[in-house]
């Protein structure tokens, strides 16, 4: 079934118990593009994806993957599918050979097409000089390579990485993010979850932002980053932070928003060379000396501070 | 089977090669403690393997009595020549150095009896008999009661035994024969007859040529009743321990195998599976499939052993075959049964140290009592409640030398068992995976 979207999902929703962690999400990933779910832990990122790779079956809604129902025809639609998890699903047993071939028979390559396949992800990933060590004696950022490898192996039309570099040192993480650049340009549509907002804004095509289980904006890094404006994000460390003090910022003519997380007040205003002298003047009203200044143009940081109220590093 | 139930088969059993604790239970264990038990049974030397210990014996015959009659009236006492002895000490001395005692007690002569006792303090041998200068003529009853001694190392016990018990037996004969010498000559006295010491001589060679005629023997080992095809007695007890162990141990495979659907659940690899085309049938398939196969390597494997190494003769190879096909399904099944019961690998140490281990104890009862004639009869039946009670029962049958038709009832329990454990077990697991 030919079509422009790789992924349609249509009112997703899932509870687990009282839980309601996904509450009837939409959206479409067009072929050949880079889509990043983003959002911060919890905001039910991973049980969406896992609903569209058909690992949980959805309490309503539905999702398709290259036309192909994941309820309907869940066969066909995962051997559209390559699934990156985000913890690594691996055999430490088995070599690093050993994994892609078992990994690559389950995705019902064979015989002399599936060792060649093999010795090509063997090669994409760096690691034929140590493709007959087992993988439990791999680094973590090997085993990443090779958890990323796995999904690779039958050349799908969609890949969908679950937050592919939590945890891993910045080398491997380039690594990966370069391979999924790499992926794109061959015409793969990667889903991906994440939530560094650098990674999102560097990859993606189009970003969509989820929080405590809703879409709360979807469109390319341009168009959320309308949503605030031309606003400056200000983070401010202050000696003695008390609430006199942010309450005077907030009633500051052109600041849009404060908040004050782990020490850090962030300021949400449209001019930050016209605002910064005012906070000055109502921090010295309180006897409160500001310690340091970070003034960052409007991004998706702003924007998830916007729509929810908190930074999106929570 | 689909390609990819077998793919996942050849992986799991990959896999557990590949662990090292899984091998230690599957073959080191069971082989190390039947290994131990052939040691503490002397070893297996040679085809015959049984070893009893021998025991050196010092006899001191210093019976001063004359036992004309027994000389030409009996040649022979228990299988031993007796021709030519002149007292009954000679006798029991010659007794104890029958052709088959030699194997149990080595006998040297001496001529005192502190000679005798000096030895056994010195070590140099077991026991000491110290027969004494009176004994035949009170075995006899023409003279005051003796007492034959015996001197013994403590710390010995089955060389003594041996001793005592010939010697018992000696004695217990020539009282017989003392009795009836008795009643004999006051039967005569009471008819008026005149006794002559001819007459009683004549007497007492009837009765003694009369004890010749016995066809009892001295000493047999035999193997534990009921058994048959081996006559290695080591053999058939380590063929009882290395089947239970067997047994015991199968079903720690089988749950081992199959726990490898937790253990991929908790390191993601199971769910990664789901995220592929592969149906949960196959891969439910893949995991029992390797459980079989696993569990089908490691029972030949230990038959095999226990007979290269053992000599153990486990039985005709068809009843043994449907034994160890009981043995292999009701392992794999009931491994699936307890997975489905457990959440997490967590609870593995409660479901296979706990429940495992006191089921299999249960179902092995009978390989600790097994043969025995004293052996209440509800034990066997208790290990009967409990699969692995029917996987001992099978293979026992089999080396008792049952035929097919005699396993067929216990592998009819065990398929049911099985079946039993397969149907919760598959239903349990197919609707965890179907979330």
């Amino acid at each position: 079934m030919q079509t422009d979207v790789a992924i349609r999902v249509a009112g997703l929703d899932k509870r687990f118990g009282e839980t309601h962690a996904v509450k009837s999400i939409s959206f479409d990933v067009q072929r050949g593009e880079i889509f990043s779910l983003l959002g911060p832990n919890g905001a039910g990122k991973s049980t969406t994806i896992s609903m569209i790779s058909g690992l949980l079956r959805p309490d309503a809604g539905e999702a398709a993957v290259m036309g192909h129902s994941i309820t309907q025809s869940p066969q066909a639609a995962k051997a559209c599918i390559g699934v990156v998890p985000q913890e690594i699903a691996l055999y430490d047993d088995l070599t690093a050979r050993e994994n892609l071939e078992f990994w690559g028979k389950m995705v019902g390559l064979r015989g002399p097409a599936l060792a060649q396949r093999v010795g090509e992800v063997l090669a994409m990933i760096g690691l034929v000089e140590r493709q007959k060590e087992r993988v439990g004696k791999y680094s973590g950022g090997m085993k990443r390579r090779v958890n990323v490898g796995v999904a690779l192996l039958h050349k799908p039309a969609v890949i969908i990485m679950d937050e592919p570099t939590v945890g891993i040192d910045p080398q491997s993480r380039r690594h990966i993010l370069d391979g999924v650049k790499q992926l794109n340009q061959e015409g793969v549509t990667v889903l991906y979850t994440t939530h560094y907002m650098e990674e999102a804004q560097e990859l993606s095509n189009h970003i969509a932002i989820m929080d405590h289980g809703r879409l709360i904006a979807s469109g390319t890094h341009e168009e959320l980053v309308r949503i605030v404006g031309q606003q400056d994000r200000l983070e401010l460390q202050l000696s003695a932070p008390s609430a006199e003090t942010l309450n005077l910022w907030r009633d500051t003519p052109g600041v849009d928003r404060v908040t004050s997380e782990n020490g850090v007040v962030t300021v949400l205003a449209d001019d930050s060379n016209q605002i910064l002298p005012r906070l000055f003047d109502a921090a010295n009203a309180q006897g409160v000396r500001i310690t340091a200044v970070d003034i960052q143009q409007p991004n998706l940081e702003s924007v998830f501070l916007h729509l929810t109220g908190r930074a999106l590093r929570d | 089977m689909t390609m990819k139930t077998w793919d996942i088969a050849i992986k799991d059993m990959r896999l557990s090669f590949r662990s090292r604790s899984a091998i230690i239970f599957m073959f080191v264990v069971p082989i190390l403690v039947t290994t131990l038990f052939a040691f503490m049974f002397g070893g297996l030397d040679d085809e015959e393997g049984f070893t009893l210990p021998q025991t050196a014996v010092v006899v001191a015959n210093l019976d001063e009595g004359e036992l004309p009659g027994l000389a030409t009236e009996t040649p022979a006492y228990l299988g031993v020549d007796l021709a030519g002895v002149h007292s009954l000490g000679e006798a029991m001395a010659r007794l104890l150095q029958a052709d088959a005692l030699r194997e149990v007690m080595q006998v040297t002569l001496m001529d005192s009896a502190a000679a005798a006792r000096a030895a056994v303090d010195n070590q140099a041998a077991g026991v000491a008999v110290i027969i004494p200068a009176n004994f035949t003529a009170a075995l006899l009853g023409m003279g005051q009661a003796a007492e034959v001694e015996l001197y013994q190392d403590p710390t010995l016990t089955f060389g003594p035994n041996v001793v005592s018990s010939v010697v018992g037996r000696f004695l217990d004969s020539f009282s017989a024969a003392t009795i009836g010498v008795g009643v004999t000559l006051e039967q005569l006295t009471a008819g008026g007859a005149a006794i002559s010491p001819e007459m009683v001589q004549a007497v007492v060679g009837q009765f003694t040529a009369g004890m010749g005629q016995s066809s009892a023997t001295l000493l047999t080992v035999q193997a534990p009743t009921g058994q048959t095809g081996d006559t290695n007695p080591v053999a058939q007890i380590l063929a009882q321990i290395l089947g239970g162990m067997l047994v015991f141990y199968a079903f720690f495979t089988g749950a081992n195998v199959m726990q490898s659907i937790l253990t991929e659940e908790e390191k993601g690899t199971l769910q990664r599976l789901f995220t592929t085309p592969t149906s949960h049938l196959a891969l439910l398939g893949g995991k029992f499939s390797a459980a079989l196969i696993v569990l089908v390597v490691q029972v030949t494997l230990l038959l095999v052993f226990g007979r290269l190494v053992f000599a153990i003769h486990w039985g005709r190879w068809l009843p043994v075959a449907l034994a160890a096909v009981g043995l292999i399904l009701v392992a794999a099944t009931a491994g699936l049964f307890l997975v489905s019961l457990m959440k997490s690998t967590r609870q593995a140490g409660a479901m296979f140290g706990g429940l495992l281990t006191l089921t299999g104890m249960v179902g092995m009862m009978s390989v600790f009592t097994g043969g025995s004639p004293y052996t209440p009869a509800a034990l066997d039946i208790i290990s009967l409640l409990v699969p692995q009670g029917w996987a001992v029962r099978g293979l026992r049958l089999a080396m008792e030398g049952g035929g097919a038709a005699d396993l067929l009832l216990n592998l009819l329990a065990l398929l049911l068992w099985s079946g039993v454990f397969f149907a919760i077990g598959q239903r349990r697991i197919q609707r965890r995976f179907a979330r």
